[in-house]
């Protein structure tokens, strides 16, 4: 059904679009180049000295490069999948309740976290998990020692992962429970005619209805396989844990603090970029091989 | 048998909501707790004292975030940028998301665009780039410097582009038989059709623009230009322990008397208040299947 | 608000002051400062004729000062990047046209723009950062010690050397001069003068032992002398339950996860405990045969670590020093009365923890001590701010005359009485800070200035001194010491200052200690590639060392890593640097 003509307005509708990307986001990108100079701001990009490769090759031989860069990838793993898997079940279960102000409110309470800075939520955790905490203090009743959450490498991981998909999973339900209303109802009545239990509408109706939209989401999320979250992870680490939690944003930030360090930022950007470029292609193609969902 | 299904039924509603329950108290309490942190003394607060409730309530903090004519000058930035961008996104994510989700038989250089797509999402050129981009083009101290550089979310886009691929396709064949073009179809058709997935993206665009601080604090040139979250950002911002070594004693006893957690609670539950209210709007979309059911298969 | 620049007028009256008193002065070289701060003394009363007597003083100074104070002929645009204050200024006024920058206008014939502004410490860092990157500076600005480094490395900024001999005023050039040279050389690279630096307050470094002196007197504890002494208290204070409410609540010596913090101290630092081992961890030192070492890697530092992961072992040491995001927590929520921290300590944490419980009594100690008793301290660098003026800009020497005049004016010696009046009405009316206004963030000050303070506070009390013959502000600061005498903790802006002073300046002043300067503080090439590494490996160890997640001997293979890390390349780089190249 090709038209010459709708397809001339299809370029109409898409061009706006693409014109402000190309510039404001392509061609900053092409200033990206300094990530390959020994870039100095008086003598500007065609002023500056190019050192090929040589900013990435001190990522790599810092002593703490390969623990930096298993955090990250460790962390942003964890997270993008608890990320996934959490905000479905819950909009999964929301959408079971049936009574309409109860469902509202529960949605409007739950994505409310979001909004809260990790500067405040990080002083509120560090109160939850302090010695004197709910926490430890619930472990007392089971004649549990207290532990140093804070100061501990084998928990604060889990720490790390777990706040941040309280704070999020109300904000990131949103897209499932907008795709959980596009769901013919008439399959529900469908199916209940036909005696299927609630567990098999779940897993016959529901599932299928969002299972585009996890396949989406989980795609994107990839591009962000290299970002733990600085926002959360500067607020809440500390030296002690540096060894758990410090990640390759936290380490250039107090590198770059110090030394104004142009090149060194921009090719950390870009090797993060392009890692989440190459993650993000494998992932549609898997998803089309197997999946035979083409998300782009 | 009915009698059974629906105790089992019950059963299951009672303990789905007992979970739902528990979890939404778990995000209610920190919530509360930053109230309270919000109009308790500052001594109180800093001393962890403040739980659920305040202590030696005052509205201290409140009236330095409101403090003077610059809060709502910085509001009514914010409100501009969000009704700006907001509906800068909302045309442009319409209709890239329509065109694209057209398939390459139709729209021959559809992966192309939707590639480069892809590309200007996961590829940025840092921070020195962007601004001297943004320099580069006059925009510095303007409110299209806020705007124009987020014009397309291509997340948004993206996310548009599936829920629209999965209307029906029937729909638009009949809609071309009869003679409409690609815009009639798009208004007429699709917006209607896709009111909760529409509504989703705008929600995002529009925290987005009110929750961004960052642009405004660099690209903005003078403090009656901030946006509402810059503005309430340079309030206090956070002391690190750099600034704390470089700083004065007495410049130090001044940033820490402002920033305490009272006053930063103050400041987050004023910026949120307006999204509480946007959000019940938004949220009608959401109601299940409000028109979809009339027209799928 | 930038009560620094309160502070910095007062000091400049005390020096003035003592300058009188004494007949002379001893740590400025005041030649007519004498004079003109005896007319700033007078206050109001000063007018032309002071301004006559200033030009007249010396022939020489007349000259130099006749051009540093000089209306420039042709009107003079310098484009800024501005720190704007939270001062709230009345309606009509903004921060680049009031009523102090029309003074210093129509003074200087220099009219100052406002390229950007930002506010508060890490925004403006941010906007400076890009300005620099972007290489787009304003005219002038005034940056930090990075900062500084980076833009001469890339040749961006204007040599200063001859506008600054020519047309730098008497009083800018001796205070320059009060810090021997020190604070110049700072900001000269191979002979070339690329920033004027501010003066720093020397009492910022010592750090002191702060004590709930009402905690000791329960427990019967004597006042710490040595660090047998603040074991013992700090053992007390966690086991004996020192507020007396019957729970074990409270913690012994508080830490900060920085361990030490080297230069200028907040509250928290371990400082003090290795230099009463003669450590001195983060501070380029001579060692005792005159070769510039690295302190943090010295062995003396592994006693102190020693004794520190001893204490904390023993629960001396709160067991979650190094968790807390915001280092004063401990103290603000009473649940420790013992902490190291400089003299400003009342100011901020110390008001809050009185504020919470007003039975809180605190004392500054000059503890603890080292083997032969003496109090040791590190210092810390003279000058942290660099007003520097962008290369190619055609009129450097206008930067040099708006830094003269309102330096001029800060100190009290502006000759235009009738002006400075309004300026000083208009800060009483709309309690806005005159100094936030100036055009540059950068403050001159004599650097021994909170103990001369703390003792002419002192003698007016007694009535040797006439407080009537301070300046407002310095008049506040003496009435604040009395309102806080006559009703104690009713007041608290009058309990922290009152406090400040008595406690932390008077120890400063009564204690007869031994200042160790850093010779180095500035970064060498290597250091720009290797130093996070090693600062990160040292944090890392001392802290873990302390808290008995590594073993103390680990301190030597630190130590040894260091060197084997960049860092004999770096200490050699720094002794080249030290040694004159």
């Amino acid at each position: 059904m090709y038209s010459r003509k709708n397809a001339l307005h299809y370029h109409a509708m898409v061009l706006p679009g693409i014109l402000l990307l190309l510039l404001f986001s392509v061609v900053p990108i092409g200033f990206a180049v300094i990530a390959f100079q020994n870039f100095k701001p008086g003598r500007g990009i065609t002023g500056s000295e190019w050192v090929g490769l040589e900013n990435f090759h001190y990522l790599f031989q810092l002593p703490d490069s390969r623990l930096i860069f298993f955090n990250t990838i460790f962390l942003a793993v964890l997270k993008i999948a608890a990320n996934l898997i959490v905000p479905l079940v819950f909009a999964l279960l929301l959408n079971e309740v049936r009574v309409r102000f109860l469902r509202k409110s529960i949605q409007t309470i739950v994505y409310l976290p979001h909004f809260i800075s990790w500067v405040l939520l990080a002083t509120i955790f560090f109160d939850v998990f302090s010695l004197e905490g709910i926490v430890n203090q619930a472990l007392g009743l089971f004649g549990i020692d207290p532990v140093l959450f804070y100061a501990s490498n084998r928990w604060f991981p889990a720490i790390i992962v777990a706040t941040d998909v309280w704070k999020e999973f109300g904000f990131n339900a949103i897209v499932y429970l907008a795709a959980l209303t596009g769901i013919n109802p008439a399959l529900y009545e469908a199916a209940g005619i036909d005696g299927a239990s609630r567990f098999r509408q779940l897993w016959h109706v529901t599932l299928p209805g969002v299972k585009t939209t996890v396949i989406l989401l989980a795609t994107l999320a990839l591009g962000n396989v290299m970002n733990a979250n600085f926002d959360q992870i500067f607020n809440m680490y500390n030296p002690l844990v540096y060894q758990s939690s410090d990640i390759i944003d936290t380490y250039v930030y107090r590198v770059g603090l110090n030394d104004l360090q142009y090149s060194l930022g921009t090719a950390v950007g870009l090797l993060k970029s392009v890692v989440s470029f190459i993650l993000v292609v494998l992932s549609y193609v898997l998803a089309s091989r197997f999946a035979g969902y083409r998300i782009f | 048998m009915v009698g059974q299904n629906s105790v089992r039924n019950r059963i299951i509603d009672g303990s789905i909501l007992a979970v739902l329950f528990l979890i939404t108290i778990a995000c209610l309490i920190p919530l509360l707790h930053t109230v309270a942190v919000s109009f308790s003394d500052k001594t109180a607060a800093d001393a962890g004292r403040v739980f659920l409730t305040p202590i030696k309530a005052t509205t201290a903090s409140y009236a330095k975030v409101l403090d003077d004519g610059q809060f709502f000058q910085a509001f009514l930035i914010s409100v501009q940028r969000v009704l700006l961008g907001g509906l800068l996104n909302f045309v442009l994510t319409v209709m890239m998301a329509f065109a694209l989700s057209k398939d390459a038989k139709q729209f021959p250089m559809r992966n192309v665009y939707m590639w480069f797509l892809v590309f200007t999402m996961l590829f940025s050129g840092g921070i020195v780039p962007w601004f001297m981009t943004i320099k580069y083009y006059g925009l510095l101290d303007s409110i299209w410097a806020l705007v124009l550089p987020h014009a397309v979310q291509v997340f948004n886009v993206i996310l548009l582009m599936n829920f629209f691929r999965n209307l029906p396709k029937e729909l638009n064949e009949a809609a071309e038989m009869d003679g409409a073009g690609p815009w009639y179809v798009m208004v007429r058709l699709y917006i209607p059709l896709s009111l909760p997935s529409i509504a989703t993206v705008t929600l995002f665009s529009i925290v987005f623009h009110w929750n961004s601080f960052f642009d405004g604090l660099v690209l903005m040139s003078k403090q009656d230009h901030y946006p509402l979250q810059t503005y309430i950002q340079t309030l206090v911002t956070q002391i690190s322990a750099q600034a704390m070594t470089s700083m004065s004693p007495e410049e130090l006893a001044a940033a820490m008397a402002v920033s305490n957690r009272t006053f930063n609670a103050a400041k987050i539950i004023v910026s949120m208040i307006p999204i509480l209210l946007i959000y019940p709007f938004i949220q009608r979309f959401f109601i299940h299947g409000i028109t979809l059911g009339s027209v799928k298969e | 608000m930038k009560p620094k620049l309160w502070l910095a007028t007062s000091m400049a009256l005390v020096m003035a002051l003592s300058a009188c008193s004494n007949g002379g002065g001893n740590n400025a070289p005041v030649n007519e400062g004498g004079n003109s701060g005896n007319a700033g003394n007078n206050g109001k009363a000063a007018n032309n004729s002071s301004a006559t007597g200033e030009g007249n003083a010396e022939a020489g100074a007349k000259a130099g000062d006749d051009l540093a104070y000089e209306k420039v002929a042709e009107p003079i645009t310098v484009n800024i990047g501005f720190r704007a204050p939270d001062d709230k200024l009345p309606e009509g006024e903004s921060n680049d046209n009031n009523i102090v920058s029309r003074y210093l206008e129509s003074i200087t014939g220099i009219k100052v723009v406002h390229t950007w502004e930002a506010k508060g410490e890490d925004p403006f860092k941010q906007k400076v950062n890009l300005a620099i990157a972007s290489n787009d500076l304003p005219d002038a600005l005034v940056v930090d010690r990075n900062q500084l480094r980076k833009l001469i490395d890339n040749d961006m900024l204007e040599d200063l050397t001859e506008e600054y001999e020519k047309y730098g005023s008497q009083l800018v050039k001796d205070m320059y001069d009060s810090t021997k040279g020190l604070a110049l050389a700072d900001a000269t690279v191979d002979d070339k003068l690329y920033g004027l630096p501010n003066v720093a307050i020397e009492a910022d470094a010592p750090s002191l032992l702060w004590i709930r002196q009402d905690w000791l007197d329960k427990l019967k504890l004597p006042a710490p002398k040595t660090l047998a002494d603040l074991e013992k208290i700090a053992d007390a204070f966690a086991n004996q339950d020192p507020d007396g409410n019957g729970k074990k609540d409270t913690v012994g010596l508080t830490g900060d996860k920085m361990v030490v913090y080297g230069q200028k101290p907040n509250p928290n630092g371990f400082d003090t405990i290795f230099s009463a081992f003669r450590a001195f961890p983060k501070n380029w030192i001579k060692d005792a045969s005159g070769n510039v070492v690295y302190g943090s890697v010295q062995p003396e530092n592994k006693e102190a670590l020693t004794k520190l992961a001893d204490w904390y072992k023993r629960g001396l040491i709160d067991p979650q020093f190094a968790l807390y995001k915001e280092t004063q927590e401990p103290i603000v929520a009473n649940k420790t009365g013992l902490f190291f921290g400089p003299w400003w300590m009342p100011y901020w944490p110390l008001a809050d923890s009185v504020v919470n419980d007003t039975k809180a009594d605190w004392k500054a100690y000059a503890a603890p001590t080292d083997e032969s008793g003496k109090f040791v301290t590190h210092m810390a660098p003279v000058t942290d701010r660099y007003l520097v003026v962008r290369k190619g800009y055609e009129h450097p020497e206008a930067v040099v005359k708006l830094l003269n005049a309102f330096t001029r004016l800060e100190r009290r010696q502006d000759p235009n009485a009738a002006e400075v009046k309004k300026l000083d009405d208009f800060a009483a009316e709309t309690g806005v800070h005159v100094r936030n206004f100036y055009p540059f963030d950068l403050l001159l000050d004599y650097s021994d200035a909170v103990v001369q303070r703390y003792d002419n506070v002192q003698k007016a009390l007694k009535g040797e001194l006439d407080p009537n013959s301070f300046d407002p502000d310095m008049k506040l600061v003496y009435d604040y010491t009395v309102t806080e005498k006559e009703n104690p903790k009713k007041n608290m802006d009058a309990w922290k200052a009152a406090k400040a002073y008595e406690l932390g300046g008077g120890v400063l002043f009564g204690t007869d200690m031994e200042k160790v300067y850093s010779v180095f503080y500035g970064m060498t090439r290597s250091m720009e590639m290797k130093w996070t590494t090693l600062e990160k490996l040292e944090n890392e160890t001392f802290l873990k060392i302390i808290v008995g997640d590594l073993p103390v001997s680990a301190f030597d293979d630190f130590a040894a890593q260091w060197h084997k890390l960049g860092g004999d390349q770096i200490t050699k780089e720094v002794a080249d640097i030290v040694n004159g190249k």
